[in-house]
């Protein structure tokens, strides 16, 4: 990983509606980093209890399937997401669900953007498109 | 309405990897030894690339492989063949 710079950093909120992880799609996460695709900047969950409120929750407090190993997800936890992040994730959520949210940097971009920042380009756009966005500008732009 | 609605600035900062990694890092640590971990070991590595590691143990077993071949058809004598792979294996 060139250490200089910083790859577009984005996150993806999960919601295990059960209140307990399943699922082999975390442990996935895992072969993206070893080759550098991705690297895990923090990752946490949040409980949205039956009376509605909201809380952290600590790795090792997590209800999850056998075949969830959830020790391979110790450390991953940075605590970068404040009450803010907690409420507007809760907002989405059922009660009594469960949500992992992963913050992660696109690394496979960071090669790119230092071969063209030492040419002189530069970055001055960085975003994620929203799937409706998407399929409206595909109606709006279709050819008559 | 458009696709692109977040993340247009003058200049997007993206020389800022050392500072954001080492913080990452260090809080990471502090977590992990919060949790009881005992000081000085560290946490599963979810953060950065592991693929030249593997390749260097590859590339080790595939030259102790060879160093092997050269003993049994007697290209090496024994004594040579012990010395090559310490070497080999000391990396």
């Amino acid at each position: 990983m060139d250490r200089d710079v910083l790859a577009p950093v984005a996150y993806l909120a999960v919601e295990f509606p059960a209140g307990r992880v399943t699922g082999e799609g975390f442990a996935l996460v895992h072969d993206l980093v070893a080759p550098g695709v991705i690297a895990v900047l923090d990752l946490e969950f949040i409980a949205k209890e039956a009376d509605g409120s909201v809380h952290k929750v600590r790795l090792d407090d997590i209800d999850h399937g056998a075949d969830v190993d959830i020790t391979q997800w110790q450390g991953a936890y940075s605590g970068l997401l404040d009450q803010d992040d907690v409420d507007t994730v809760a907002a989405a959520m059922r009660s009594g669900g469960l949500t992992g949210i992963i913050v992660y940097e696109n690394v496979w971009a960071a090669p790119m953007l230092a071969a063209m920042d030492a040419n002189g380009a530069r970055l001055v756009g960085s975003g994620s498109i929203d799937v409706d966005d998407l399929i409206q500008s595909l109606n709006d732009t279709s050819p008559a | 309405m458009g696709l692109i609605k977040t993340g247009i600035k003058a200049a997007v900062a993206v020389k800022v990897g050392h500072m954001v990694h080492d913080r990452i890092q260090t809080r990471k640590q502090a977590e992990w030894e919060a949790q009881g971990n005992p000081q000085g070991t560290t946490p599963p590595n979810l953060f950065t690339s592991t693929q030249t590691a593997p390749a260097a143990a590859d590339d080790r077993l595939t030259r102790l492989a060879q160093l092997g071949e050269l003993r049994a058809t007697g290209v090496l004598t024994d004594a040579e063949f012990d010395q090559q792979k310490a070497l080999i294996l000391a990396g």
